[in-house]
């Protein structure tokens, strides 16, 4: 009775005629190469990115070399090399699965949302320390110059307007991001739970 | 020698395809309400098999690894979508009864109700129906989602009893 129901249940399902039609050879080989290197590219570009802050600041640094302008390199040579740091030592372990099996896609994505999670931290905190450091220094620079001849209002007014639209930028893209990775998190969570209750079973 | 082997992997690749690809459409439905959705996911899917029989090394049948892979390939989507219910303008695809002989239309309001109901079951129940439907043995599903054969039955027949039960209700 039951192996004849589930007899019916195939061939029901079966009889689906699902069409897509598939991708040629060729073209799954293409978007796999770029698949393949997805990941690489992202930490390629924040190394580049680094590279090229740390080229920046150095320059400006040479051809202003002021009191100002030096501990200012300074600070974005620490920024950088502590960002790049965290990347390399965040990225380790989340290149591939341990084995081909649920379990271990399970914890490789849980690995994933928990590295995400933690760039997000990083992030608020770099945020802070780089508003700790600028704030200051905007004012500072703002009422230093205020009443004398070289003051530029509007540049001074851009300068602190980059500032907040960068920090509200950065605080809803983080709120966004912890956001979907929390529940991401809670869909692994809820997988993991149904596989470990049949596990008692 | 490097495009023998390419040629050969192209060869594998299509034979696979050629077997299983409705098998993995339909698994692709189970997963994906929109057709449009359920296309990419079956695209994501071939992708995936691609990428990784070369790394095949005939540990477990072709069938096994294949479904594995596109198991895995289901549960990223649905984890990357972040949600796993039907979307309010997303309907369902229902038969075109103006297009179809009457008993088409009855068989693919079967199938419809098939799927739907497997859709609406929990990931793990879903997981080891849908292979069930696709003919594997405990064995094979047991490889496949990298659980114990013990474990698969007993997960197949709670997910059997919650499809009947979805089925029994009201059409």
């Amino acid at each position: 009775m039951v192996d004849q129901e589930l007899k019916d249940w195939q061939a029901t399902w079966q009889s689906a005629a699902e069409t897509a039609a598939p991708a040629p050879p060729f073209d799954i080989r293409r978007h796999a190469a770029r698949a393949g290197r997805r990941l690489t590219v992202r930490y390629a570009a924040g190394c580049l990115w680094a590279v090229a802050l740390l080229a920046f600041s150095t320059v400006y640094a040479m051809r202003h070399p002021t009191l100002q302008w030096l501990l200012w390199a300074v600070a974005v040579w620490i920024a950088t090399l502590v960002a790049v740091g965290f990347m390399i030592w965040n990225g380790r372990g989340l290149w591939t699965a341990a084995s081909q099996s649920n379990a271990a896609y399970v914890e490789l994505s849980r690995r994933r949302c928990l590295a995400e999670l933690r760039a997000i931290r990083f992030g608020y905190a770099l945020l802070l320390a780089e508003l700790i450091v600028v704030t200051p220094w905007l004012l500072w620079n703002f009422f230093s110059k205020l009443g004398s001849p070289a003051f530029e209002l509007p540049a001074h007014l851009t300068g602190f307007a980059v500032l907040m639209a960068l920090t509200a930028g950065y605080l809803v893209w983080f709120t966004t991001y912890r956001r979907r990775k929390l529940r991401e998190l809670e869909l692994l969570a809820e997988f993991q739970r149904s596989v470990d209750e049949d596990d008692i079973a | 020698m490097i495009a023998r082997q390419r040629e050969e992997l192209v060869r594998r690749y299509e034979s696979l395809l050629a077997a299983y690809q409705p098998a993995l459409a339909r698994m692709a439905a189970s997963y994906e309400w929109a057709p449009h959705k359920r296309e990419d996911l079956l695209q994501e899917i071939l992708l995936a098999i691609w990428k990784a029989l070369p790394k095949f090394r005939g540990d477990c049948s072709e069938r096994t690894f294949m479904f594995r892979i596109a198991q895995n390939r289901c549960l990223t989507h649905i984890w990357q979508r972040g949600r796993d219910a039907q979307t309010a303008d997303e309907p369902p695809d229902l038969p075109d009864p103006h297009s179809n002989p009457e008993a088409q239309v009855i068989a693919l309001r079967e199938q419809n109700r098939l799927q739907d109901a497997i859709r609406t079951l929990p990931i793990a129940y879903r997981q080891v129906l849908t292979l069930t439907l696709e003919d594997l043995s405990q064995a094979e599903i047991a490889a496949v989602l990298g659980i114990t054969e013990n474990n698969a039955a007993v997960r197949s027949n709670r997910a059997r009893n919650a499809l009947r039960k979805l089925l029994g209700g009201p059409r």
